[in-house]
């Protein structure tokens, strides 16, 4: 156990080191090659330290951009969730039902949502719905095909044990099949989530007015690359820590998993 | 009483119907000890999961105090050979929940009462664990202990044992032959193993297979058989060896 313990201990230290060496590795190639070599176009390649000073600069922007971009995503997300789980699970318990939507499902759920984008904003009145319908799109359906999958897939001694109990539809839906099905839900949530970041980043780079999206997208008109790079920089690590909360989460409900209990 | 009435069922394999359980009759009294044994493939589980209400017969039926068992029973508990226990729950979680689906007692009680039956399975120590933290023995206790809480009148075990190594299964063997003689229950209970089914049943209901019928049922007389090294032990045996090979014999003249 104590083995095990430093074992793993050790070789996080060890992961630390490495991804700070490749990072610094990074840092080092783009500063020779911009400002020591001087061998890159000096226009469409800043040097590291022009970008953090246009990062730090820019700050209150981008964060203010950041906080629009985010109530798109929540409030998008949060629909999804809302929606492709219940229905999901609903559709996957009744069999007849899911005989119909299964082929349709399959279909829709085909499309890349990324070209509803003109449609979209054509038919809703403001740029804010439309991209809440675009990402609220492409976040439903992972969510909603794997919960439906999960569901069909499920093990049907789990459901006779609950049966005994002579439980009723509700209870088994959200207190046996929801929970059992779990991690193949927070599957599809995940790739709702990242899908929901591209959604975001498109919707705002073809109509928005402000977001990280648009950021990029405007300085890029401009030729303003420094800018454009901070902006993909900052929409990497707004991902990545967004993620970061997601795995918490997703360890958190799956804490009962022996790949998740060992920490 | 529960009583299988005239039941038949058939299960389609690769297109065509193939006779599962055919016409077999069958009582179970209150407070009685029924073995179910027989080969695979003899529909004991299939007949199991009728008299619980999970399955529907074809024709016939099985009635509980003259009832008509079309769903699972009220005062019923099941216990599957892979334990079929909610991994997402701890083992108190897990004993407490089914009292909670059905409405028994009020939260604080029903967690004492699990607790108490935690303790009786010896798994005290093991309440807060989740199920993967748990061997399979423990895993079953945990299983026994969910049904109990039910405080069922008729306990149905599914090849409880199957899965565990022999020293485990003996021992639950004589946890569950201890709480059959402290309750008030019934408990009809599958198994291929000759010995368990004597050491373990008041009554042995032999099967045939293809399709599954009763062969013959064999009373035990429960004093003589505490001891498994026993020579009375091994006259039952060697009874349902017999009735086995009786069983063999009409299959050969049957293909002849």
């Amino acid at each position: 156990m104590i083995y095990k313990f430093n074992f793993t201990k050790s070789a996080k230290t060890q992961q630390v080191v490495d991804v700070t060496a490749i990072f610094l590795g990074i840092l080092v190639v783009w500063e020779v090659l911009t400002v020591q070599l001087e061998v890159l176009d000096a226009f469409l390649f800043p040097s590291p330290q022009q970008v953090l000073e246009l990062f730090i600069g820019d700050l209150p922007t981008i964060f203010r951009g950041l906080g629009s971009s985010l109530v798109l995503l929540s409030a998008a997300y949060a629909l999804a969730l809302a929606t492709a789980i219940p229905l999901g699970l609903f559709v996957g318990w009744r069999r007849r039902l899911f005989n119909a939507v299964h082929p349709i499902s399959k279909i829709m759920s085909a499309v890349p949502p990324i070209v509803y984008i003109p449609y979209a904003i054509a038919i809703l009145p403001t740029f804010q719905l439309a991209s809440i319908l675009v990402i609220f799109v492409g976040a439903f359906w992972p969510i909603f095909v794997s919960t439906l999958n999960a569901t069909v897939q499920i093990d049907k001694t789990l459901i006779d044990s609950a049966r005994m109990l002579r439980i009723k539809e509700r209870r088994l839906l959200f207190e046996i099949i929801l929970p059992a099905i779990m991690p193949q839900v927070l599957t599809g949530c995940s790739v709702g989530l990242i899908f929901s970041f591209i959604l975001l980043a498109s919707a705002e780079m073809i109509g928005a007015t402000s977001g990280i999206g648009w950021y990029v997208k405007y300085y890029s008109d401009f030729g303003d690359y420094g800018k454009v790079i901070v902006g993909i920089l900052f929409i990497g690590l707004v991902v990545t820590a967004v993620m970061a909360v997601f795995d918490r989460i997703q360890r958190h409900l799956l804490r009962w998993q022996a790949k998740y209990s060992a920490d | 009483m529960l009583e299988v009435k005239h039941v038949s069922k058939s299960f389609s394999k690769d297109g065509q119907s193939q006779l599962v359980l055919s016409d077999l009759n069958l009582a179970v009294g209150s407070r009685e000890f029924v073995c179910l044994l027989g080969p695979s493939g003899c529909g004991k589980s299939t007949l199991l999961r009728i008299m619980a209400g999970l399955d529907s017969a074809e024709f016939g039926g099985v009635y509980l105090d003259d009832k008509l068992v079309n769903e699972p029973q009220p005062k019923c508990a099941f216990v599957f050979q892979d334990y079929a226990l909610f991994p997402w729950k701890t083992v108190l979680e897990n004993v407490v929940y089914g009292m909670d689906v059905q409405g028994m007692y009020d939260k604080k009680t029903r967690v004492e009462k699990a607790k108490e039956y935690l303790k009786l399975m010896h798994l005290e120590k093991y309440e807060n664990s989740y199920i993967h933290e748990l061997s399979g023995g423990m895993r079953q206790r945990t299983a026994i202990a969910r049904s109990l809480a039910l405080e069922p009148e008729i306990l149905f075990m599914d090849e409880p044992f199957g899965a565990l190594d022999n020293f485990t299964r003996m021992e639950l063997q004589e946890l569950l032959l201890d709480i059959y003689s402290k309750n008030k229950l019934s408990v009809v209970f599958v198994t291929h193993d000759i010995s368990e089914a004597i050491y373990l049943g008041d009554r042995v209901v032999v099967m045939n297979a293809h399709p599954g019928t009763v062969h013959s049922i064999l009373d035990i007389n429960k004093g003589l058989v505490r001891d498994r090294t026993s020579e009375d032990f091994h006259l039952y045996e060697d009874k349902i060896m017999q009735a086995f090979q009786l069983v063999r014999k009409q299959e050969v003249e049957y293909y002849i």
